[in-house]
Order: structure tokens, then sequence, then C-alpha cells
């Protein structure tokens, strides 16, 4: 189980962006995570997945030396995820060695890995993320409005493989969104980050 | 009652591959109506736009005539006739307060006055006339950029993707804002991927695929199973909504 207690950020200057948020994934369970714009959802995916470091709180998924974080962010521009420059299969490569399953599982032609990013549109760059995140096997994922920029029919594709992939490989998904609909047809439960974060 | 803004056979081709990025696009705006136009990302939706005010990149050019009133529109209609609401909201002049900006477009007496109360209606303080738009926050640079498309004499506003990555609430002053802009008169094409916004906003909707208009259908035939809509295409767009079938492709 993922389990988050007593998380606190605070940004210099501007004091605290979210107080003492608690709360756990269960393996292969789907959570939402909603609030208004600003209040800081993002930046607490950015603290659970590594990226920064609270300033009190623990979460019992930490990254051990020399190997992928447990916990794995899917961001919303997949355009700004992956280095320009590369082509697709370098980009894969960032998560070692390509594993044929998940792009076969994805739905990730064989053609694309020798393009470069801005040659695929913005569902298949996202997939490719997702394959890429999937690579480093995590535990946990969380998807930060991973769909938003997406029509409705490429929007569920993805969420259609990704429940797949939660139940199948027990990996518990946190799934941020504005989209009430969405959450409602998607998770478990939904959390308000309004909520979590009482100061 | 006779259109305002005719699309007629927009193309869009590549100049060194010939490759059709649009694809014979007809469309027509009535006076007064807000068009939605809906597609997956990279089905030409903002390429439309640029078409229609010339602003392709290089190796693209255009074939196919847009009329204005029944005329061939000409440069002198951009930012006269119709108005370009961008996608970016870095589109504001950087170097340049944010009222003057909106000054420069009213062809009016006091405009100083104008402006003001333009700004003042949009819910902005008066102080913003004298910010740059690097100190304003995302929802307040839009705010502008609606401010601007009142501004000008434009009947016809075409607003490329106004909410991206939005929260409900700011998406429902957006919408608010441009139900306002409809209310003044104005016509409006507006391009969108968010299905739900372009139904919430639109009298008709048209559904673009692979850089073709497959359909334009009332609003209101976005209802139930979809079984008024004639598309497959729409259909399966309707149908994948997580508050329908949420079913994508396969």
């Amino acid at each position: 189980m993922l389990t988050i207690s007593n998380l606190t950020y605070h940004i210099a200057n501007k004091g605290y962006l979210f107080q003492n948020v608690t709360l756990s994934v269960q393996p292969g369970e789907i959570v939402g995570l909603t609030g208004h714009s600003g209040i800081g959802k993002s930046t607490f995916a950015k603290v659970v997945a590594g990226y920064l470091t609270p300033d009190e709180g623990t979460i019992n998924r930490v990254q051990n030396k020399r190997q992928p974080h447990p916990v794995q962010l899917i961001w919303q521009h997949p355009e700004q995820a992956v280095n320009p420059k590369w082509r697709i299969k370098k980009v894969l490569e960032e998560a070692g060695p390509i594993d044929d399953e998940w792009l076969e599982r994805l739905q990730i032609h064989s053609s694309w890995l020798k393009r470069f990013p801005d040659q695929l549109s913005g569902g298949e760059l996202q997939r490719i993320c997702i394959a890429r995140c999937l690579m480093t096997r995590p535990d946990f994922i969380i998807a930060d409005e991973i769909t938003t920029m997406l029509d409705p029919i490429t929007q569920a594709d993805i969420w259609d493989v990704l429940r797949q992939i939660a139940k199948t490989e027990s990996i518990g998904i946190l799934a941020i969104s504005h989209h009430y609909e969405l959450l409602e047809r998607l998770t478990d439960r939904t959390l308000s980050f309004e909520t979590l974060s009482k100061k | 009652m006779k259109p305002i803004l005719t699309i007629d056979q927009l193309s869009i081709v590549h100049r060194v591959s010939e490759q059709r990025l649009l694809n014979q696009v007809t469309l027509s705006l009535q006076p007064g109506e807000v068009l939605g136009l809906v597609g997956a990302s990279g089905s030409g939706k903002s390429l439309l736009a640029q078409g229609i005010f010339h602003l392709l990149p290089t190796n693209l050019y255009r074939t196919g005539e847009i009329y204005y009133n029944k005329r061939p529109i000409t440069t002198h209609d951009r930012g006269t006739n119709l108005v370009y609401i961008p996608q970016s909201v870095e589109a504001l002049d950087p170097l340049m307060k944010v009222g003057k900006q909106i000054v420069e477009v009213i062809r009016e007496m006091n405009p100083e006055q104008k402006m003001l109360e333009l700004l003042q209606r949009l819910g902005l303080q008066k102080e913003m006339a004298s910010k740059y738009p690097f100190q304003l926050s995302g929802g307040e640079a839009r705010r502008v950029l609606v401010a601007i498309a009142f501004a000008t004499q434009a009947e016809v506003v075409i607003a490329d993707e106004p909410t991206p990555g939005l929260d409900e609430a700011t998406k429902r002053e957006v919408i608010t804002l441009f139900q306002e802009l409809q209310q003044s008169g104005k016509t409006i094409l507006f391009i969108t991927h968010d299905f739900d916004v372009g139904l919430q906003l639109a009298d008709r909707i048209a559904v673009m695929n692979q850089g073709e208009i497959v359909e334009v259908a009332d609003q209101t035939s976005f209802s139930g199973d979809g079984d008024q809509l004639q598309h497959p295409y729409t259909k399966k767009l309707w149908q994948a909504l997580p508050q329908n079938d949420f079913t994508g492709s396969s």
C-alpha cells in the first residue's frame, strides 16, 4: 500500500501550499484526486514521485539507489515530458531495455520508434509516456490530467488500457483530474484536495 | 438568412509532400450563431483558423475561398471584420501595457473610457490596464484577449482552444464570457478539443476527422444514444464520453 502521511510543502515567501495531507492507495486501486486550479495537486504529485522534497511528512515508498522510483508520474503534456531531439526509441530506452509486451498492450506501432516526438499525435505520444512509465515496473502511478488535452475517443482508449493494467499488474493509480464524469466512471473513490489539505 | 462567413472547399496542402492536411472543408456561419468545431488533436482544427487568417507556416499553402458577407475576404477584413483569439495567451504583445493593447483596436470616440468599461465588464480591475502581460495570471490574460475581441467592431470571432487545461470553475467562466460575446451580436467559430465545452456553448457542432468535416449537427442531436447523429465517427466521439459509454476505438 502507498501511504502518505501528514505531507506538508511550502513555497518560499508564499507560505504553505498544502499541509498535513494524508492519503493511501491500495495496489490495483484507482483513486481520484480533484480540486481547483492552483491548489497544489500537481506539486503534491511531484513530491510523492520524488521530484520535490516535502517540509514534513512521510511517504512509505521512496527511491532506492540506482533503482527507478516506485511511484511514477505521468504528465499532462506528453510533448513536454520527452526530449524533443530524441527519437521515440531513445525516449523509451530511458526506462531501460524496450519491453515489446508493453508496446503491444499499449498499441504502439513499431514504426513510431524511428520517429521524433513532434511526428506523433498527442494521444500517441501519451501512450509512449505511459509505456516508458510502465517499463520501470512501478508499484504506483500518479496520472496528472493525462487525458485532458485529448479527444474523448483517445481518452477512453488510454484509460481502458490503464484500467486493465492496474488490475492485472496490481498497480495503484492516483488519477488527478478536474473532470468529474471521468473520475466518476474510472475510480474506486475520489478525494478532494481541498478537504485533504485543510490548514 | 444569408451566411456571414462561408468557407468554401478550403484545402491546406504541404508544399513539398503535397499531403492534404485539410481536405475540401466547407462550412458556413449564420449571423449570431456559435459554431463549435471539435475533433482529435492533429485533425486540422487550428489549421482551419490559421488558413482563414492567412497565418499558415510558409511550407503550407491553401486552396479554396473564404467569403465574408458573400464577398471574398481581403487582408483588410482581418482584425476589422474578423478577429482571431489564438490558442496561446502569449499572443499578447509582451512589451505593451494591456490597456494600450485594448485601446489600439477600439475605433470609437473616447477609447480610453471604452477600454475601462470593457475591463469592468469582464471583471478585471482598472489597475489591470497599466500592467504588462507577464504580470497577469492565465485567466486574466484570457479575459484580456476576450476584451480585445469585444473592443473590435468585428462581427465574427474565431477562437482557437480557449479552454485548455482549465478547472471546471474557470471553464464555466470562459463559457460565460463567450455567451456574452454572442449576446452582443457576434458570430463565433469556437474551436475546441473539449467536447463538453463545445456542447455547452454551440448552436451547431462541426466534427473534424483527419482534415475533413465529417458532420455538422445541431447541438440538440447530441443526446441519448446519439441516434440522431449521422456519421460513425461523430457517434463514436459522443459514445466515448465518460458520462456515456466510455468506449474507445476498439
